[in-house]
């Protein structure tokens, strides 16, 4: 089996955006339309891969906030109009959540990697693991993927797990035009929508027969959820390689402040998400009990060439 | 045409704006803007003598509307790696001077870092080393090199006797005697002062009720602290009229810049404010030629010290 490559990055410009509708639905959960006016430096028009992000300026009358990291759901070329969904659940996701149709600000795009193509292969053997709003980056890879002609048959299979139904009300016409019924797995934690149970469970209440043809896992979602996917997927998806787009705090998005580091499985200084990822292979990362490891890190230089600081004798190192 | 054109000493820069050390990516700021025509040197993510992987995350907290908490702890390559790869390929390909910031925990090692530097340094776009003193020194129990003027002294010192470039510390506001430390800097060797570091400062979750920061305390930085480093700029320019300072603290508009000028600084530094707005960079040039034209100023250095009691 081939390792698919990851695509290479968009051109990054500026972008003037405005707000085409911003909707709550009664859970909570927004769904933001933008409208990418012209790029400040270069360019015209907007172009985004499924898994990439922009950096969205959030700020207010109250002055600083970093940008915020968001992965588009939708993308429309032609009308130069893509989708966020969001949950209200800090101060930039709030401030985001008071703008009404018509607003303006600039985020910065495309940034980051995507997620892997499957050439040569069939999208088929894909399967998409998406906790809430994590489905944004996962279903435009399958948007993506319709507009490059794949048909019903070619389509991956998406298991999407949510809270309970009313989160997801206001995605399902759109999931259903992209994905095929029968190659989507609804779950909710409180059983009012599809199987009742968690995105791990739901993939548990399937035969082995059904997730032994998949070659590749893209995951994305809280991250509890991604860990229980990456710690049972050897047993689950056997033949699968698994990858993860993360949804770390991101202070710049633009590979300067080091603050959204994770760290590395074999070894190396930790990696930037916003440089390295948003999509890594989940084999590469460092995983604790709960989550990504956040501390195991330290110390993890030993690739880089040792410097001398012990004597004062004079000469080279 | 306003003419924005400062000296640091012996380096003549074509413009006085420049980056604070460790919140800048060359390589994808240059992807949205001419970086020579809008700064007027690089300022390097401070460089240790060995690698190191940082501290562990939470590193950074947001302070909504006053700027940041970081604690990154210096990750890098150290200085061997850094030289190697990383100057060359992000910072020395911009047709501006690059200035080399540099950190390390003992007077012995800041000395061999720089005899290395001196050795290995691509003259043509290195052209300066900021001393960043922040940084614990081992053979004082941990305590700041910058806090005290024998320790400061004795780091530039070790810089200073291994080379001819031009030499700015950095100094930090975490210490009673900021003066002090700016004079002993001077006395051991130092051709500028770049003022200020960030501030100790802590957060608290209170959802989590603990510190949001794994290291409990890190640097603050951004528009908060601007009057804090316009107070330590004009101290140090009073008590030292001949040494150029580097102005940095809360800078994010033209009036900002015009501030720290007016307050002695003949440079000036934008840190925090980058991560929010890469592109700020642009609209200051824009904004102080729109100033310098509607208030008749014809350069920029005319402003310098202009506040000064």
């Amino acid at each position: 089996m081939s390792i698919p490559s990851m695509r290479t990055e968009a051109l990054l410009d500026e972008f003037a955006v405005r707000v085409v509708f911003n909707t709550s639905s009664p859970t909570g959960l927004f769904h933001l339309r933008l409208a990418f006016e012209s790029g400040r430096f270069h360019q015209k028009h907007h172009h985004v891969q499924a898994g990439q992000f922009l950096m969205l300026d959030v700020q207010d009358a109250n002055g600083f906030r970093f940008r915020r990291p968001y992965s588009l759901m939708s993308w429309n070329a032609e009308t130069q109009e893509g989708d966020i969904i969001y949950k209200v659940v800090g101060e930039g996701s709030k401030a985001l959540s008071h703008w009404q149709a018509g607003q303006k600000s600039v985020a910065l795009s495309s940034l980051g990697n995507a997620f892997p193509t499957v050439a040569g292969q069939n999208p088929r053997h894909t399967i998409l693991l998406a906790g809430g709003v994590g489905l944004a980056p996962l279903i435009l890879w399958a948007e993506e993927g319709r507009q490059k002609g794949w048909q019903d048959d070619d389509m991956p299979t998406l298991v999407f797990g949510v809270r309970s139904q009313a989160e997801a009300q206001s995605l399902l016409p759109h999931l259903a035009r992209l994905i095929p019924l029968d190659k989507l797995l609804l779950c909710s934690d409180d059983g009012s929508l599809g199987f009742h149970g968690h995105v791990v469970a739901c993939l548990e209440d399937q035969t082995p027969e059904e997730l032994d043809h998949f070659e590749h896992a893209f995951v994305c979602g809280p991250t509890p959820m991604m860990n229980a996917c990456v710690k049972t997927a050897p047993q689950l998806l056997p033949n699968a390689n698994v990858y993860v787009s993360l949804e770390n705090h991101m202070p710049c998005g633009t590979r300067a402040c080091f603050g959204c580091v994770v760290g590395q499985a074999h070894g190396g200084l930790p990696l930037k998400v916003c440089e390295a990822g948003p999509v890594f292979e989940a084999s590469q990362l460092l995983w604790g009990e709960k989550g990504l490891d956040t501390v195991g890190f330290a110390g993890a230089c030993d690739a880089f060439p040792v410097f001398d600081t012990t004597t004062s004798a004079e000469g080279g190192v | 045409m306003t003419d924005f054109q400062t000296k640091i000493g012996s380096l003549e820069l074509a413009s006085p704006i420049l980056n604070a050390s460790g919140t800048f990516n060359p390589s994808v700021f240059s992807r949205l803007f001419s970086l020579k025509s809008h700064l007027g040197a690089i300022v390097t993510k401070t460089v240790t003598p060995n690698a190191s992987s940082g501290n562990p995350q939470q590193r950074t907290v947001e302070l909504p509307g006053i700027g940041m908490l970081n604690s990154i702890g210096l990750q890098g390559k150290g200085i061997i790696a850094s030289m190697d790869i990383d100057i060359p390929q992000h910072y020395g390909c911009h047709d501006l001077p690059v200035i080399l910031s540099i950190s390390a925990d003992s007077e012995v090692a800041f000395q061999r870092m720089t005899a290395y530097i001196e050795a290995h340094a691509n003259r043509h776009y290195l052209q300066g080393l900021e001393v960043n003193v922040s940084c614990p020194n081992v053979h004082a129990g941990g305590a700041l090199f910058g806090a005290s003027p024998q320790w400061v002294a004795k780091a530039v010192h070790a810089v200073r006797q291994e080379t001819t470039l031009p030499l700015w510390v950095k100094l930090t506001p975490n210490t009673t005697e900021v003066v002090a430390v700016a004079q002993a800097s001077v006395d051991a060797g130092a051709d500028a002062l770049t003022a200020i570091n960030t501030v100790l400062g802590s957060h608290i979750d209170i959802r989590r009720r603990k510190p949001s920061l794994a290291k409990v305390s890190g640097g603050y930085s951004g528009q908060g602290i601007k009057p804090i480093a316009i107070h330590h700029v004009l101290n140090i320019a009073k008590a030292l009229p001949n040494t150029p300072i580097i102005g940095v603290g809360g800078i994010r508009r033209a009036e900002d810049v015009l501030e720290f000028l007016m307050a002695g600084a003949t440079a000036v530094q934008v840190g925090t404010h980058c991560f929010s707005d890469p592109a700020v960079f642009v609209d200051l040039v824009q904004d102080l030629e729109a100033w310098c034209i509607a208030e008749g100023v014809h350069s920029l250095q005319e402003l310098v010290g202009v506040a000064l009691p």
